[in-house]
């Protein structure tokens, strides 16, 4: 056994602000978050026994609420909340212009580096958090598994039990939707500047 | 739409192939190797089409935002906070599961 003692009482008060937030940039929305956090403190509590001291206290709550939240993704990846193969309808679906950018949706220049919209009070900043949370659940899954956990394309398929191909169209999805929110919520369309 | 952006997607098209597809091989490059087929048409279409360049620079901006979002919460700068009513809520949870 190890030299840490667990202490469950005062988890809320150290971990809890840190944990729910882990949750809610992985499965944006709160009651969702708070549930899986409740279900890690619930498993960290009967399996405390079985804690063997080889990390700290939030590094194993941190790997039990990871769990959990792959298997809430499991879940969700064999619902049908969201159609996989739903056209995003981002592209022109007729006429000699059939696959390019419809005119509503047309990407244009930000007009910003990416170093200085990387800054926490930036506009993108709060929008992007909002749009992540307009993600149908699925195609959430995928994004947050490769760009917050560093996944392969590998792990993810196995995890979820989709194929490679359906990871690239499910990934490119989700792309174009987060960028169409960005674009609707962050600019009015006087500001368009096409590059 | 204006007759010279038409003449210009026309072009494109016939050429280059569509700006779906051209963001598809891009999702498609992060997760696995591309053909030189694919690859040669990605590289065709990009050296043409300014929207799926911006696209492409649009995403570049989503990733450092994503970077730091994560970095944040290793440091404990939190976007959201438990509210006394849901502190409570898992407080009680835990008491209950003693």
């Amino acid at each position: 056994m190890s030299d840490i003692t667990l202490n469950p009482e005062t988890w809320v008060d150290k971990y809890g602000n840190y944990l729910y937030n882990f949750a809610m940039m992985r499965v944006y929305n709160s009651d969702m978050a708070e549930d899986l956090v409740q279900d890690t403190f619930y498993s960290a509590f009967k399996a405390k026994a079985s804690f063997m001291g080889n990390s700290s206290e939030k590094t194993w709550l941190t790997s039990i609420l990871k769990r959990k939240i792959i298997d809430h993704y499991r879940k969700n990846a064999r619902s049908k909340e969201d159609n996989l193969l739903d056209n995003p309808e981002h592209f022109q679906t007729e006429g000699i212009l059939k696959g390019h950018w419809d005119d509503n949706s047309l990407p244009f220049d930000w007009g910003v580096t990416a170093e200085a919209s990387a800054v926490e009070n930036t506009e993108l900043y709060k929008v992007l958090k909002n749009c992540l949370a307009k993600i149908p659940p699925r195609m959430a899954a995928t994004f947050t598994l490769k760009e917050f956990e560093d996944y392969s394309t590998e792990e993810i398929c196995n995890e979820l039990n989709i194929t490679p191909s359906n990871l690239w169209v499910m990934i490119h999805r989700t792309k174009v939707q987060l960028r169409d929110c960005i674009e609707k919520n962050w600019f009015k369309p006087d500001q368009k500047r096409y590059s | 739409m204006n007759i010279f952006k038409k003449l210009w997607i026309t072009y494109l098209k016939a050429t280059y192939r569509t700006c779906g597809e051209a963001t598809l091989l891009m999702a498609k490059e992060e997760c696995a190797k591309l053909s030189d087929d694919e690859r040669g048409r990605l590289k065709r279409h990009m050296s043409r089409c300014k929207y799926c360049n911006a696209y492409k620079h649009q995403h570049e901006l989503i990733a450092k935002n994503v970077d730091v979002m994560k970095h944040n919460i290793e440091v404990d700068k939190y976007l959201y906070f438990l509210t006394p009513e849901q502190k409570e809520r898992l407080k009680n949870g835990i008491k209950l599961s003693e």
